[in-house]
């Protein structure tokens, strides 16, 4: 069972995101059926999930939840904003329980009561409008309710276990076997299923063990086929008499109740739109087949009510095996209903993508090992292979595109719970906020995803808490009173910029240098902007003159600025007095493969990431200057750039490059806004690169980014060149600064 | 340790299987399930401002490894470099580390009543690291505690502080 719960977290999840992004986006005065709708079925998936998955306190809010959306779904109540906070609070309470059941810490028992008295008044203020039934009948019975399910798994199939399997559905309910599969014959295995899983639930947890094709899942919906019929046998002891009624309407059209709706809730989403305007209302009926939400509802609706208490009853035996034929009559249709019904995509481990990654890593290795050594082949005698070799070389790049781009995800799933944050956060403060986000389709890496939230939730509150000035205030100084957040995320060559950009009072220098003094940090005046800047990511660091629970405690910028940094990444801050702050985050699209030029220093190979690299020239002597003797200058169309000898940098005393440079090859690279020349011997091409973690086997290496692996097998290390250029910086420092770079 | 430990069938004494390598004169056994493989010396790839017992990082089946050189570490052998050159791939804390020495004698099992307490002084490795003598005859074997020396600080190979 436990094996499910991750899935259900992860869906669980989305669910929640999606009713918050809802909830921020609807319009109070006129509000959308369908985003009350997209609400409503979120809360009752997770209602749905909880309950199946023994999350009591998960199932027991979302009720309430359910319960105060349905009615404002059916317009039996108006949506107030009261209501919108309500909601959006049960939603942090629910993400809080989710987080308690993952492992995290507990939500105090005080919030969840406070959070459903919330909701359970304003289910109570609506009352009487809607209708008495629902009303009457808590859902979580129906939740309880046992449905009695055939199951038809084909058998033979290869790596299938169907002990486990029959073990793992008796852990869910009561099972019974009713034709074991196999033998000669090839039968498929019979089974009755008696649990409070709906049908689409245990298709689901099957779907684990068995592709879905290969198992069929009918509802005994024998006593379904009248509307009020099931209202009355909720004491699921069904007299004869009933039973003989169901088994015969079950024969004459109980069956053709399901049929008709099967293709036209799966057909088209229009068909399902159309049901929904009216009450759809079967929303605890177990609905056959792994349905999607928006089709269950619609399918079930016209009878009244019916969903609601007709899985009550256990089957009769009779009924089981008039409904085993029918259930393989049935499956075709319901399979082609579900695909279109579920996006279309699969949830896959994340490990079986670095692995895919990795392997298709190795094979780019491999074919450019091969390129390489094809290379010194008569291109006459060895057409065929050579042009196999070619193709190899593009179909492998081609692949790796493929395969690189299953980790790539939009960056909308870190910018959407920003409305919400902004929202609580103005509140908070007293502000007034408008959040704008542009470009949320740009695509990163997944990776990246999980990690980003985090900085950049912390940059987006510090804006708002420091950036952004009171109404008051931005009315005095000529600006709106409404301030603007704006996030926005576009790919720059082959890294992808994220920019948290405000219109509010910028930094302050003089506070930041008072402040650094105060901390007793070496500075003075003749620091460059963005240099002070750069001072607020020092540890400790907080101007804030008072400390709220928003900012001010001086934790985080430089959290901000590691998390970044561990990313490969970079973050930059670009401010004006009173026109506000723009903080840029930069990543690499992906850390799994670059491109990268690689150059020979003496006997060692070493590759240049080819986003750093501006140019590579020869110098004459003429260009060559030196400075009080000791740095060396090069002047490239009238620009004076320091020249660092790798060789040097790296005690290589093998290479000729360090005593002439006349006879050697610079390569002009770019890191944070300082340019310099890199003095190699001779650079040796361009290439794609695998980057390999050196940390994995063994330690951090000063001014090296990681290791790749070349094509004739052996190792080359990858330059960091921010390093290298920083490293190069610090002589040029006052040494006021050195002094706390080395502190740092 | 203990749960490495095997045990014989009809014989109830605990038995240690080793890895023999000479360092110059001295024999030096370490834990065989330590072991992923023993592979010829290549050439590698140096790494800059690393210590010279580190010889560099080599590129194994696709993985990057680092290549230490006892010998250098304790001034033990000629560090020569040619065909008979060993390297002892070790598998230690989720780790590859590749280990040159100057040869492999063998493989020994030793009985519990074969093992002798650590030295006080007596070896080039460090006693901390020595978990303990094994003698069999005339031989002796100082059985080190290979994983507690390549994470150690002086090893140089993990990052001290493992900060994020």
């Amino acid at each position: 069972m436990s094996q499910f719960h991750q899935v259900f977290f992860d869906e669980t999840d989305e669910h929640l995101a999606t009713m918050e992004s809802v909830l921020l986006g609807v319009d109070l005065a006129a509000p959308d059926g369908e985003d009350l709708n997209a609400i409503f079925r979120a809360a009752h998936s997770i209602k749905g999930g909880a309950a199946t998955f023994g999350f009591a306190d998960l199932a027991a809010l979302t009720h309430i939840l359910e319960n105060l959306l349905d009615k404002v779904r059916k317009g039996s109540m108006r949506l107030t904003a009261d209501m919108v906070d309500a909601c959006l609070n049960a939603k942090d309470v629910l993400a809080g329980m989710l987080g308690a059941h993952r492992g995290g810490e507990a939500v105090a028992d005080s919030a969840i009561s406070a959070v459903e008295s919330w909701l359970e008044r304003l289910v109570a203020g609506g009352h009487g409008e809607a209708h008495p039934v629902i009303e009457s009948v808590p859902p979580a019975a129906a939740a309880a309710a046992c449905a009695t399910l055939y199951v038809e798994l084909d058998c033979c199939l290869p790596a299938t276990d169907y002990q486990a399997l029959l073990q793992s559905l008796t852990a869910l309910g009561e099972l019974s076997v009713v034709q074991e599969g196999g033998g000669k014959d090839q039968l498929p295995w019979v089974l009755i299923f008696t649990s409070t899983l709906a049908a689409d639930e245990v298709a689901e947890s099957l779907a684990f063990s068995i592709s879905p094709e290969h198992f069929r899942i009918t509802q005994d919906h024998g006593q379904q086929d009248e509307g009020d019929f099931g209202l009355f046998l909720s004491s699921s002891i069904a007299s004869p008499t009933q039973t003989a009624a169901a088994s015969i309407a079950f024969e004459d059209d109980g069956f053709g109740l399901f049929e008709p709706l099967v293709p036209a809730a799966g057909d088209s989403a229009p068909a399902a739109d159309m049901l929904y305007e009216e009450d759809g209302f079967g929303l605890f009926a177990p609905v056959a087949g792994p349905a999607a939400a928006p089709a269950a509802p619609a399918m079930l609706h016209e009878e009244e009510g019916f969903g609601l208490f007709a899985p009550l009853e256990p089957a009769a035996p009779e009924q089981a095996v008039a409904a085993v034929p029918a259930a393989a009559a049935v499956a075709p249709p319901r399979q082609e209903r579900a695909a279109p019904a579920v996006e279309n995509s699969i949830r896959v481990n994340i490990d079986k993508v670095d692995l895919l990654l990795n392997l298709v890593g190795e094979l780019v290795i491999t074919q450019s090992m091969l390129t390489q050594s094809s290379q010194e082949l008569d291109a006459v005698q060895y057409e065929r292979l050579l042009g196999g070799i070619s193709a190899l070389q593009r179909n492998s790049r081609e692949l790796q595109e493929a395969v690189m781009s299953i980790r790539m995800t939009p960056i909308a799933f870190v910018f959407n719970r920003f409305p919400r944050v902004v929202r609580d956060l103005a509140g908070k403060l007293g502000k007034q906020i408008e959040l704008k986000m542009v470009g949320e389709n740009t695509e990163l890496d997944k990776g990246f995803i999980e990690k980003l939230a985090d900085p950049l939730t912390h940059l987006v509150r510090n804006s708002l808490d420091h950036g952004v000035e009171s109404p008051e205030v931005r009315v005095a100084k000529g600006k709106s009173a409404v301030g603007r957040l704006t996030l926005r995320a576009f790919h720059q060559g082959s890294s992808i910029v994220i920019e948290v950009t405000d219109d509010g009072a910028g930094l302050n220098r003089e506070r930041i240098l008072a402040k650094a003094r105060e901390r007793g940090m070496p500075v003075n005046d003749a620091l460059s902007d963005s240099e002070v800047w750069g001072l607020i990511f020092e540890a400790g660091f907080s101007t804030a003159t008072e400390v709220t629970d928003v900012s001010g405690r001086g934790v985080g910028m430089d959290v901000v600025k590691r998390n970044i940094q561990s990313m490969g990444g970079r973050i930059d801050i670009d401010s004006m007095p009173d026109f506000g702050t723009t903080i840029s985050i930069r990543l690499p699209l992906t850390l799994a493969i670059m491109d990268g030029m690689s150059v020979r220093v003496g006997r060692d190979i070493y590759v240049i990431p080819l986003s750093f690299v501006l140019e590579s020239l020869q110098p004459q002597a003429q260009e060559l200057k030196t400075v009080a003797g000791r740095g060396q200058l090069v002047n490239v169309r009238g620009q004076y750039l320091p020249i660092v000898s790798l060789a040097a940098f790296f005690g290589n005393v093998d290479a000729a490059a360090a005593s002439d440079p006349t006879s050697a090859i610079l390569v002009i690279v770019e890191a944070g806004g300082y340019q310099l020349a890199l003095l190699v011997d001779e650079l040796i091409g361009q290439q794609q690169f695998v980057v390999k973690n050196l940390e994995t086997n063994y330690r951090k290496v000063e001014g090296m980014s990681g290791a790749t692996i070349m094509g004739d097998g052996r190792v080359a290390l990858i330059l960091d060149i921010s390093i290298i250029a920083r490293h190069n910086q610090r002589p040029a420092q006052t040494a006021a600064r050195q002094a706390m770079t080395d502190e740092a | 340790m203990t749960e490495q430990l095997e045990y014989h069938h009809g014989q109830s004494k605990a038995v240690r299987e080793l890895l023999v390598f000479t360092l110059g004169q001295e024999e030096y056994g370490i834990d065989i399930l330590k072991v992923q493989e023993i592979r010829g010396y290549e050439a590698v790839t140096r790494i800059a401002n690393a210590p010279a017992f580190i010889k560099g990082v080599v590129n194994l089946r696709g993985s990057i490894v680092p290549i230490v050189d006892m010998r250098i570490k304790f001034g033990l052998g000629e560090p020569v470099y040619n065909a008979f050159t060993v390297v002892i791939i070790l598998n230690i804390f989720q780790r590859t580390v590749g280990m040159v020495v100057d040869g492999v004698s063998d493989v020994i099992q030793l009985a519990e009543d074969e093992l002798r307490d650590p030295p006080e002084f007596g070896s080039v490795v460090e006693t901390t690291y020595i978990e303990g003598l094994g003698t069999q005859g005339e031989r002796m074997v100082i059985i080190v505690d290979i994983e507690r020396l390549m994470s150690s600080d002086e090893m140089a190979l993990v990052d001290i502080t493992d900060r994020g």
